[in-house]
């Protein structure tokens, strides 16, 4: 560490001054010698994302989704009362719907009789608001390669949160009248699972298909560590896609007020 | 020169592309490794920050300089993966680092990057604003000016925030890094 150039006949201020100054010198002089690793070839790995992102990544994801399908199943089939009681799957963009039987829980429950095979306990969220990665919407903008629409008449999301799973998820929300609405963005090529206990209501979302929500239930996604996210949803949802995109409105607002939001985000004409 | 590149870049040119990663690479994934504290998550962070500037440049003034841009991006997604996975992991992975090249250097050398070694591990025990402050102005070694575009701030408060952050610094050395304050308090 060099040396320190206080100047020991000045007034204390003056002392204090040049001490501050040589502290930020020091950190300045350390700093530059840092010695960090050599810098990889990231122009390399950029240009072969971009060449291949297309057909590499829609593979590698319908990949992904299959062994995340698998995952599921072989973790419910391995507790009893839901392998007798899941029946039957629907999917909407990313979110596969396995549709349980009331009774079924699928929140580890105390047992008197021992499980065949563990189940590992998943991360569990009480909240929208417990999500990670909080950010800005420019920010969310700058990251995320999907143009992301909400409804116009909500005004600027109040709030913005990123989360990377296999890809980026993006999630925007408000607050009206004291309760929360939040809009869930996800590429469809994304996996996640929802555990409901009947047919969820299908509706439309301008031309396109959509189910309603309007039980409690289950949802699930995974981050790319394999981390499995699990969020107890309270809730209303309706659920869409658009494009290549697949769209949720998590709210206490009715149908109706929930499609009517759902309307007003539209695919430019080209 | 620059904006020609990346005037270039945005219309779909995959070489000006290329030359425009090559240009930023090595202080995006400086910048990065500070943040997340692993080479590894370092690349990838860098990979992702190139790969949604590429994207977003359309909505880039390219008569401004890039730099700070990117290296905003790039905070912004070291720091969103850190939240998301792996910030315990790479700390205990730090804790058991060991500088391979000590043993063969010379000693002023070794004596220098154990003293740079113990800087990062004190600021990395500074919230998340102080740390960047810090990483930008004296590890990245960039400008007032530059700092202020990347945080999107004044310059003064660019140096409001470098004061108040080196005074928290200097707190966390004093009472932890006792070594690195050796002659202070003479």
């Amino acid at each position: 560490m060099s040396e320190m150039n206080d100047h020991p006949n000045g007034t204390p201020n003056d002392q204090g001054q040049n001490q501050e100054e040589s502290w930020e010198m020091r950190v300045q002089e350390n700093a530059r010698q840092f010695a960090y690793p050599p810098t990889p070839d990231v122009a390399a790995r950029v240009r072969i994302q971009r060449l291949q992102r297309r057909p590499t990544v829609v593979y590698r994801r319908l990949a992904q989704v299959a062994a995340a399908i698998l995952i599921v199943l072989i973790a419910m089939m391995a507790v009893p009362e839901i392998r007798a009681a899941v029946f039957e799957i629907l999917r909407i963009g990313s979110v596969r719907i396995f549709q349980t039987a009331p009774t079924a829980s699928l929140t580890p429950q105390p047992s008197q009789t021992a499980r065949p095979t563990p189940v590992p306990l998943p991360t569990p969220l009480q909240s929208v608001l417990d999500l990670p990665g909080e950010t800005t919407l420019e920010n969310a903008r700058a990251t995320v390669n999907f143009e992301i629409r909400y409804p116009p008449s909500l005004g600027e999301p109040e709030r913005v949160f990123l989360q990377q799973m296999e890809d980026w998820q993006v999630v925007l929300m408000w607050e009206r009248d004291g309760a929360p609405i939040s809009l869930h963005i996800m590429p469809s090529a994304t996996f996640q699972a929802k555990f409901f206990p009947r047919d969820p209501v299908t509706t439309r979302v301008n031309s396109s298909p959509a189910y309603w929500f309007d039980e409690p239930h289950l949802f699930m996604f995974w981050l790319p560590n394999g981390d499995e996210i699990q969020r107890d949803i309270t809730d209303n949802v309706l659920l869409w896609e658009l494009g290549d995109l697949t769209y949720r409105i998590e709210s206490s607002l009715d149908l109706e007020a929930a499609q009517t939001l759902a309307e007003e985000i539209v695919l430019e004409d080209k | 020169m620059e904006a020609d590149f990346n005037r270039r870049a945005r219309q779909g040119d995959d070489e000006a592309a290329e030359a425009l990663v090559r240009q930023h690479q090595e202080a995006v994934f400086r910048l990065a490794y500070l943040i997340t504290g692993d080479a590894h998550e370092a690349e990838d962070v860098a990979q992702e920050a190139f790969i949604a500037a590429l994207k977003a440049l359309d909505r880039f003034d390219t008569e401004r300089p890039l730099r700070p841009w990117l290296l905003r991006i790039t905070a912004n997604t070291a720091r969103n993966r850190r939240r998301a996975v792996g910030r315990y992991v790479n700390a205990l992975r730090r804790l058991v680092w060991v500088n391979p090249e000590q043993s063969s250097t010379a000693e002023a050398e070794t004596s220098q990057k154990w003293e740079s070694q113990a800087l990062w591990d004190a600021v990395r025990r500074l919230n998340d604003a102080d740390q960047e402050v810090i990483y930008l102005r004296y590890f990245m070694d960039l400008s007032i000016n530059e700092t202020a575009e990347v945080l999107k701030v004044e310059p003064g408060t660019v140096k409001s925030r470098l004061s108040r952050a080196l005074g928290r610094l200097r707190g966390v050395v004093a009472k932890d890094f006792p070594v690195l304050y050796e002659g202070r308090e003479a």
